[in-house]
């Protein structure tokens, strides 16, 4: 590989990143090889050294999603952040898909048992309502009074697990942070 | 080959402590890096960016005798305070490893 084919590679797999981002990073390979060859190496030497023009333009691209993920913090940018990090070693790959398929489904099951049993509250909130006039108003009234306290019941559950995806994205933000960053001060600036 | 999470952790620290003592051009640092160390020399491009883009470092332009003019890397004061603590803690890091693993053999 020579100079213009590393060049180009590169360039090739950056295409996620904003044209701008692509010219400095081009521009500052560019001075790179420039600098190598005034030293007297030779361009398919420096290739091999810099390496995989693939991997250099991954590393690029997990680091953006996860600044991006730090900044925003929503489940889109996190899932991209999980998967551009984990493109760089397959262990990681499945541990942090692991970790966060499993969370995701703990919640996404809490969120649908308290949903549902908001509904059913509310349903029986209306049916014993709508029964009023036809039975014991007694009862009924002892109907409307139990669905009621479920449904509130059901509100405080769900703001409940809105925090708890909340705190658990914060957590997958750490966790990927400390993937980046085995030993050294992966916690201390987050 | 060391596990390669940790050589990147490692870098890290290494780029701080060159820059603190003077400022660098790409090439200059790499070569001063890849002298010492065993690395693909192009993963600390997208190092230095990210070092960048977290105000540890910042650079600028200045003309060259041969050539174009060269991007320079200078170590900020925020870079300096973290490369203080990230000095400490590969200190205390190295030494509680190798209380563990002995250093005898290469003694």
């Amino acid at each position: 590989m020579n100079k213009n084919e590393f060049l180009k590679r590169l360039s090739g797999n950056l295409s996620r990143m904003s044209g701008e981002e692509r010219d400095e990073i081009m521009a500052d390979f560019a001075e790179y090889f420039d600098c190598a060859v005034k030293e007297g190496k030779d361009e398919e030497t420096v290739c091999a050294r810099l390496g995989d023009p693939k991997k250099i333009a991954k590393e690029y691209y997990s680091q953006k999603m996860i600044e991006e993920a730090n900044s925003k913090k929503t489940f889109k940018s996190m899932g991209r952040a999980v998967a551009a990090s984990a493109g760089l070693s397959l262990s990681n790959f499945i541990y942090a898909v692991c970790v966060v398929a499993a969370g995701y489904i703990v919640i996404a099951a809490l969120y649908i048992a308290v949903c549902s049993a908001g509904l059913a509250a509310f349903a029986a909130l209306i049916g014993s309502a709508v029964c009023f006039s036809a039975y014991n108003p007694l009862l009924v009234l002892l109907g409307i009074f139990l669905s009621a306290a479920l449904l509130s019941l059901c509100v405080i559950g769900f703001i409940g697990i809105m925090k708890l995806a909340a705190l658990f994205r914060r957590g997958n933000m750490k966790f990927l942070n400390m993937t980046k960053r085995v030993i050294l001060g992966g916690s201390d600036n987050e | 080959m060391l596990n390669i999470q940790l050589k990147k952790g490692v870098l890290e620290l290494c780029v701080l402590s060159l820059l603190k003592r003077n400022d660098k051009y790409g090439y200059e640092l790499v070569a001063e890096i890849s002298k010492n160390i065993e690395i693909s020399e192009g993963t600390i491009y997208p190092l230095l960016r990210r070092l960048k883009n977290e105000g540890y470092v910042e650079t600028y332009l200045e003309e060259s005798k041969e050539g174009p003019p060269r991007k320079y890397y200078r170590l900020t004061e925020k870079g300096e305070s973290t490369r203080k603590v990230y000095h400490k803690e590969w200190v205390e890091f190295i030494v509680g490893v190798n209380s563990i693993i002995g250093g005898d053999e290469y003694e």
